[in-house]
């Protein structure tokens, strides 16, 4: 790899590092990244000390520049409206102290003589005039009106009209004397308001301008005093010229701006003051000719105060304050105070500029700054990469050079460093290479070996396999090894016919031909219990061998576990029990036979004892009494007590032989040989011949009547027994009869002694066959003849019961014996 | 004094009647053969339905063998009914089995006797019976009732 150059490796590097092909060099890019930032950091900070953040209360200088001057204006107009109002009240004052004046109350009716005598005269009108001049009182009203207009400067001219006729009666102005004024507005106006003064402005007909005249009614004082009708006698007039009040009153002083200016209206929006500048139409407004339709002096002249941005009449666009006063009490009148935006915000804008023009600026300068520096770190990266390229081509030995100490002189030595390490991985890794090769080889020594000894191994197992399989087929008992899932049989010896199993055969289906496992209470499914428990356990089934005869199994199941403890497998194999089991059964029936004999035998000898003793109590008593019978020579007595004793002893012999003859039945038998059971009945009615004629019993012996088959001299005893017991119990029956017959119970062939007789409750049915039972007390039975009888049916192996439905319902006895057919019982 | 005798041989029934008579041990003595009429006797069923002629016993002797109801049923039945349990019953019997003597006791017999084969010891048996339970012995109000609780 140091030496060869792998082409291969060399494409894959490079679409490892794959460079994106740049549009411009880095210095250019820096240069002009970093002035962008820089010139946008400028104007957005200049944008923002100038407009204010958006969605705050920061205004920036620009909003504060003009609330700062909204605020002044409103000052300003609040000042000048006040000074207004004090001006005009000063007026007023001035009119009322004139029209009161001594002198002109006393000369103006005077005067008035004089004039109204003249119009009457019917003289011409301009006479009127000279007279007047001539007038001295006349000239003591001028005179008071010219001291009026020395102390208060502010009045051009003062006159005084005669209230009727609106003929100037004394004048500042001699000219004036004699002229009409009732057609003005004050005249009017200050005839309309007798106790106040009246001011209203009118065109000046010298000037053009607007005149401010403040007027009173002049009142005969003497009349008002005497209690009488008001009268009027004239109207004192004042006038003031526009520029009287506006230059000193309107002139703000320039404190808010150059642009500054105040336009005062009337009520219905007519100039009162001359507007500073032209209209955009070149010409000058007329006071009280020109409507100014602007927002503010609309507003102004409603009535409505306060500040506004708007455009004024030049429409150039204005900060404005606008009030609204009461000139007189009925007329109103508007004043706008305005300053041009552009002198209030031109220097914020200015700003503005200069901002914009110094971040351009500084664009060129960081621009500059950029490149040079960007020069500086490029060059030694530019090495760098050179060296990088060269490593990559696989020389190992190449260096990048250090130029200078700060970063880019450390990450040149840093790489240095680095391919200097990888230099020695290089190295380190061949020599690893070479190791690798040595161990892989020894290892492949090692598997070839351990793929002997495995072999050696899998022989070892296939022996051990086959010894197994030795042992198994060896054992006489089935054996299978049974898939624990689905009871499949995955290996069977031969003893379980391993040889003739299909495959997939199940245990159920090979042992017990079902189609579905085991499942019942008396033959569970050991397998399931091995699953469930994973113990070993052992189950008795009955399974059927190859014949059909059913065997008795003892089936063992053990789990084969796999790693988690879960049954796989279970292992299962059946030892045929059937004939231990046979054995045990007849051992517990010969131990129940044995226990029910001993029973007996107790049963036996203690009534033995019992009622062998009783005929001995019998005999030995009354013996006794015979002695004191004899003593009292009672014969009666002596002969019946003998008979008891007579009795007793019979009694007594009777029973000795029939317990012998009980102890020998099924003890000594005689040898089974057939016997009509007709010729039995025959010799039976013989030897009862004398007890059935007594009783007049008359007999029906069926013709039908079997061949018994057994001890001959034991079936006489038990068809004697049952004829005398028929013939016995008849009590008062007055037509005894006893039949004897045979009849097919099923397919038993039963033998019956019938008779109507006194019966046998149903209770006591079973209790007759009992040994010593009796149920009519008389010295005749031993209560032996039944036990006997039942004896000997029993010691041929067949059966004898009673039916009765009870007393006074005669008795049937009937017995069966077993085998025989065809007219014949009993089992040969 | 009223004695009730169950015993199933006349012979035997005689021996007693005889010795109780010469002893005059008993006002009457009723007799029944089998455990059947004695326990007609005693709960007045069939031909014992007239209380007069089956008053009841101060004493009941009992034979154990006994034909169709075994002597010791009838003392199972005395003992298990309220009104006859508190009547003393004597088992009178040849039986010396001690089957038979545990079976009596287990049926709360009051007293087991075994007849003496000897004629004089039968007498004397008989003489001293009824001495012991008619003359010593204190009998129970006839007619009340014993709580059982």
């Amino acid at each position: 790899m140091k030496d060869g150059y792998n082409p291969d490796e060399q494409d894959r590097q490079d679409s490892r590092i794959r460079t994106r092909p740049s549009r411009m060099s880095l210095r250019a890019g820096m240069a002009l990244s970093f002035g962008a930032l820089f010139a946008i950091i400028v104007l957005l900070v200049s944008l923002i000390r100038t407009f204010g953040l958006p969605w705050t209360s920061d205004q920036g200088t620009y909003g504060d520049a003009q609330a700062q001057v909204l605020k002044q204006l409103s000052l300003v107009a609040n000042l000048q409206k006040e000074l207004l109002l004090h001006w005009l009240e000063e007026r007023e004052t001035d009119a009322t102290a004139l029209s009161q004046r001594r002198v002109i109350c006393s000369s103006v009716p005077k005067l008035l003589d004089l004039a109204r005598t003249y119009a009457d005269s019917g003289k011409p009108k301009d006479g009127l005039h000279a007279e007047l001049v001539k007038e001295k009182n006349g000239e003591a009203i001028a005179e008071a009106l010219r001291s009026v207009i020395r102390t208060q400067e502010i009045y051009r001219k003062i006159q005084v009209a005669d209230a009727e006729t609106g003929i100037v009666i004394a004048s500042t102005a001699e000219h004036e004397l004699g002229i009409g004024v009732s057609h003005q507005q004050f005249f009017s106006d200050a005839l309309n308001a007798l106790d106040r003064a009246s001011i209203s402005v009118m065109k000046s007909p010298g000037t053009g301008k607007a005149d401010l005249v403040v007027s009173r009614a002049i009142v005969d004082k003497s009349s008002a005093e005497a209690g009488g009708e008001t009268r009027v006698l004239g109207v004192a007039a004042m006038y003031v010229d526009e520029t009287r009040f506006t230059k000193p009153l309107l002139y703000p002083g320039g404190a808010i701006g150059d642009t500054e200016e105040i336009v005062l209206l009337t009520q219905d929006g007519r100039i009162i003051t001359s507007l500073k500048h032209p209209l955009p139409n070149g010409t000058q407004a007329n006071p009280l000719e020109y409507k100014i339709k602007t927002q503010s002096a609309t507003l102004a002249a409603q009535g409505k105060e306060g500040i506004i941005i708007t455009r004024d009449y030049r429409d150039v666009p204005v900060l404005a304050a606008y009030r609204h006063f009461k000139s007189s009490p009925n007329t109103g009148w508007g004043l706008v105070l305005k300053v041009d935006q552009d002198e209030i915000l031109g220097p914020t804008r200015k700003r503005l500029l200069h901002a914009s023009s110094i971040s351009l600026l500084g664009v060129l300068a960081a621009g500059i700054m950029a490149a040079l520096i960007a020069g500086r770190i490029a060059r030694p990266i530019q090495l760098l990469s050179r060296t990088a390229q060269e490593v990559e081509a696989g020389n190992f030995d190449a260096r990048a050079e250090v130029v200078t100490s700060d970063e880019v002189g450390q990450l040149a030595a840093t790489f240095n460093s680095m391919i200097e390490r990888v230099q020695n991985w290089h190295e380190d890794l061949e020599a690893q290479v070479r190791n690798r090769t040595l161990r892989l080889a020894e290892l492949n020594e090692d598997l070839t070996r351990e793929v002997v000894e495995r072999k050696h191994g899998e022989e070892r197992i296939a022996r051990q396999n086959a010894f197994l399989n030795t042992v198994l087929e060896s054992l006489a008992h089935p054996f299978y090894v049974i898939d624990a899932a689905d009871y499949t049989i995955k290996m069977a010896n031969s003893a379980a016919g391993s040889g003739h199993i299909p495959g997939g055969s199940t245990c159920y289906s090979l042992t017990h031909g079902r189609s579905e496992p085991c499942a019942s209470e008396n033959h569970p499914c050991p397998l399931e219990e091995v699953r469930r428990t994973g113990r070993p356990v052992i189950a008795e089934h009955v399974h059927y061998d190859t014949d059909g005869a059913t065997r008795h199994v003892e089936v063992h199941a053990y789990p084969i576990l796999d790693a988690a403890g879960r049954v796989v497998q279970v292992i299962e194999y059946s030892l045929d029990i059937t004939d231990r089991k046979r054995n045990r059964q007849e051992r517990e029936r010969l131990i129940s036979e044995l226990e029910a004999k001993n029973a007996e035998l107790e049963r036996f000898t203690y009534t033995v004892s019992h009622d062998l003793k009783s005929p001995l109590i019998t005999i030995k008593g009354f013996l006794g009494y015979l002695e004191t019978d004899a003593v009292s020579g009672n014969l009666e007595r002596i002969k019946a007590d003998s008979e008891r004793i007579q009795g007793a002893v019979e009694k007594m012999g009777r029973l000795l032989d029939e317990l012998l003859e009980l102890s020998r039945i099924g003890r000594i038998m005689n040898a089974p040989q057939e016997v009509a059971l007709h010729q039995l009945v025959r010799e039976a009615i013989d030897s009862l011949a004398g007890r059935i004629t007594g009783r007049e019993v008359t007999l029906d012996i069926a013709a039908d009547l079997p061949v018994l088959y057994g001890d001959a001299a034991r079936l006489r005893e038990v068809v004697e027994n049952l004829l005398d017991n028929a013939v016995k119990f008849m009590g008062d029956q007055p037509h005894p009869h006893v039949e004897i017959g045979v009849r097919q119970d099923g397919n038993e062939t039963v033998v019956y002694f019938k008779d109507n007789g006194v019966g046998i409750d149903p209770r006591y049915h079973d209790k007759i066959f009992g040994l010593f039972e009796r149920l009519i007390q008389d010295n005749q039975g031993t209560g032996i003849g039944l036990a006997i009888v039942k004896r000997i049916v029993e010691a041929h192996g067949g059966r004898i019961w009673v039916e009765s439905e009870g007393i006074g319902h005669g008795s049937v006895f009937a017995f069966t014996l077993p085998g025989g057919n065809e007219g014949k019982m009993g089992r040969r | 004094m009223i004695i009730l005798l169950v015993e199933d041989n006349p012979d035997h029934a005689e021996l007693i009647l005889r010795s109780f008579e010469e002893h005059r041990v008993a006002n009457k003595i009723f007799h029944v053969q089998d455990g059947e009429a004695a326990l007609d006797y005693l709960f007045r069923r069939g031909c014992y339905s007239d209380p007069k002629s089956s008053p009841r016993p101060h004493v009941i002797l009992l034979d154990l063998r006994l034909p169709k109801i075994d002597g010791l049923e009838v003392l199972k039945e005395i003992k298990s009914t309220e009104k006859l349990q508190q009547i003393p019953v004597v088992a009178l019997t040849t039986s010396e089995s001690e089957q038979d003597m545990a079976g009596a006791y287990k049926g709360h017999v009051n007293s087991y006797l075994v007849k003496p084969v000897d004629f004089d010891k039968f007498n004397r048996l008989m003489d001293d019976l009824g001495f012991y339970w008619l003359a010593w012995n204190r009998k129970p109000p006839l007619g009340s009732r014993v709580d059982r609780a």
